[in-house]
């Protein structure tokens, strides 16, 4: 394994650079969904209920069913394949754990706090974006990095699909029967799954307000 | 800048909760709603600041009509201080403070100096507490700065729904003292709901007593304690109401002026002194300076056993005074733990200006509680 990657590391890096870039795509994607649909289903418990309940029925389609689903349905326009059909995939099997954390945590906020903002004469918009995604920022981003490292082993798959990345070490290796292509890919992904989620991590130390780090380490 | 309730009423579904509610809440003075729970005090409150929408009536601020005002702006207008859990706990102290400066675009310059007055306000050095998040200090504190957020914009109005609730007994007390000190100082018109009576009865300028959604007494905190309403008033100030009377009673009202004394600086010897207490049977007197300084004072017992030609001021104990501003509930504590039945009375630079008796302070007791005097 270790000489196959010696031997081949430009290739490796540039597998994994690709994979990178479309979870990369990606993952603003589902941010930019999720984050405003959780938001807006907050008000509404039914709505809520129905908006996670689908979010949750997606989440359970297997990945390679929902790229033969997608090569269909994306072809029209030209995008079959190749990194739409990723990105695609990747956005929705995300939706469930965004929307669903945004939910709980703006719904979470003391009521003591929204009543205090309200009456101070803080609009809802204001109220919003000062108060309730401030202090939802921790269980926002444990839902993002349950996305990112559910993205990095759908990307692995889309391979499939021609999008590339490192599934190609995976798949071309079971067709090759190369145990070291295999091990190498199985290894790399691996790892990234846990890069992933430990720079979220430190992302999330940074966005973090300091008030509710130094709150929950009493 | 008076705050009048016309015909207020709220319904939920086919549940009244306030019942057309006629009520003027007076300038500069701190008005109390208490009742039970379920009385509608705080969803009269909340009505004020359109937090809560109103079935029936009006509202009139210095007579203009709430319909007539924008929500938001009216709120930016109105100090509003809820119990604890309302401060932002993302945010600092100065930033907590400084929300509705900010809202209204106030320069940051003038922000900074506002929130440095306002924390010295409720006692709170500024550099020590402006970069603190609220989970950095105690219940206390964040409360005065809740009040300190409150006051923030420099608003006419500051409505209060149990702000001091979450606080225990003694920390209470202070934090009472210290706001009816600020309120002496800013003079705000304050609607103030809790369901403490005590507190009632030590903050309130004025006292509305609200069941089910109806005004049942809305009079001067003296006047309800006097003359309560109806049963439910007098259970609600309890058994021992004449006694809470005694913590508004000022010593002011209630001191004798004309009093015995005797002069201190050896004027009187123990020999003469005693003869003196003995024309007045009196077991005990205060001595004075010749300027009508309290000196202290000498039990009878004492110059008996003394040396008789013994100057009496050897003789004399220190004692205890009360100010005309203390309360009867003060001077009867003092009696107490002194044994004396009667203590002096100075004002600020010492100079005895009465003494108040435990004969006095019992009147007002019987006073209070309505009982007759034989």
């Amino acid at each position: 394994m270790f000489s196959y990657i010696v031997e081949s590391w430009s290739t490796v890096l540039a597998q994994l650079l690709r994979q990178l870039g479309i979870i990369g795509i990606s993952l603003p994607i589902a941010v930019a969904l999720g984050v405003p649909i959780g938001v807006l289903v907050s008000h509404n418990r039914r709505l809520a209920r129905i908006v996670v309940g689908v979010a949750g029925v997606l989440m359970t389609i297997p990945s390679l069913a929902l790229f033969g689903l997608m090569v269909i349905i994306l072809a029209p326009f030209h995008a079959g394949i190749g990194i739409p059909p990723a990105v695609v995939a990747i956005v929705i099997y995300s939706l469930l754990p965004m929307i669903r954390n945004t939910l709980v945590a703006v719904q979470a906020v003391d009521p003591g706090m929204i009543k205090a903002a309200t009456g101070m004469g803080m609009t809802n918009g204001q109220i919003l974006f000062r108060v309730r995604l401030p202090l939802s920022v921790p269980v926002i981003m444990a839902g993002l990095r349950n996305a990112a490292v559910l993205g990095v082993s759908v990307t692995t798959i889309a391979y499939l699909v021609g999008a590339k990345g490192l599934g190609y070490f995976i798949f071309a290796g079971l067709s090759r029967t190369r145990l070291d292509m295999i091990l190498t890919g199985a290894v790399v992904v691996g790892i990234l799954g846990i890069a992933t989620n430990y720079l979220l991590l430190l992302v999330e130390d940074l966005i973090t307000p300091k008030g509710i780090k130094i709150t929950r380490a009493q | 800048m008076s705050i009048e309730c016309i015909n207020l009423t709220k319904r939920y579904g086919n549940v009244l909760a306030v019942d057309k509610l006629n009520i003027t809440f007076d300038e500069h003075k701190l008005s109390i709603l208490i009742g039970p729970s379920g009385c509608g005090k705080t969803t009269v409150l909340t009505m004020l600041n359109h937090l809560t929408s109103i079935t029936d009536g009006d509202i009139r601020y210095d007579g203009v009509s709430i319909k007539d005002i924008d929500p938001i702006e009216l709120r930016r207008s109105i100090g509003y201080v809820i119990q604890e859990i309302g401060l932002f706990p993302h945010m600092t102290v100065y930033e907590n403070i400084a929300t509705v400066p900010r809202l209204l675009r106030w320069p940051e310059e003038k922000i900074r100096k506002r929130v440095d007055e306002l924390l010295e306000l409720v006692n709170l050095a500024p550099d020590q507490f402006r970069n603190k998040f609220p989970s950095e200090v105690s219940g206390g504190q964040r409360q005065r700065i809740g009040v300190a957020r409150g006051l923030a914009a420099d608003p006419e109005f500051l409505l209060m729904d149990e702000p001091f609730g979450a606080i225990d007994p003694i920390n209470r007390e202070r934090l009472q003292d210290s706001f009816l000190e600020i309120q002496r100082r800013i003079q705000k018109t304050i609607v103030f709901v809790t369901h403490d009576i005590r507190e009632a009865v030590k903050l309130g300028d004025k006292i509305a007593i609200l069941r089910q959604g109806r005004l049942i007494q809305y009079d001067e905190t003296l006047t309800v304690i006097n003359q309560p309403e109806n049963e439910f008033v007098e259970n609600l100030l309890g058994s021992d109401r004449a006694l809470k009377g005694l913590e508004l009673v000022r010593v002011r009202d209630s001191f004798d002026t004309n009093f015995f004394s005797l002069p201190a600086g050896n004027a009187l010897t123990a020999k003469k002194a005693l003869e003196q207490l003995r024309a007045e049977h009196r077991t005990f007197g205060f001595l004075k300076t010749q300027e009508g300084r309290l000196w202290g004072y000498v039990l009878a017992r004492d110059l008996e056993r003394a040396d008789s030609e013994h100057s009496i001021d050897d003789l004399a104990k220190s004692v205890e005074s009360i100010l005309p501003y203390g309360t009867l509930m003060e001077a009867i504590t003092l009696m107490v733990t002194t044994g004396l039945t009667s203590v002096p009375v100075v004002d600020d630079h010492d100079i005895m200006q009465g003494v108040i008796r435990f004969r006095d302070v019992f009147d007002k007791v019987a006073e209070l509680a309505g009982t007759a005097d034989e």
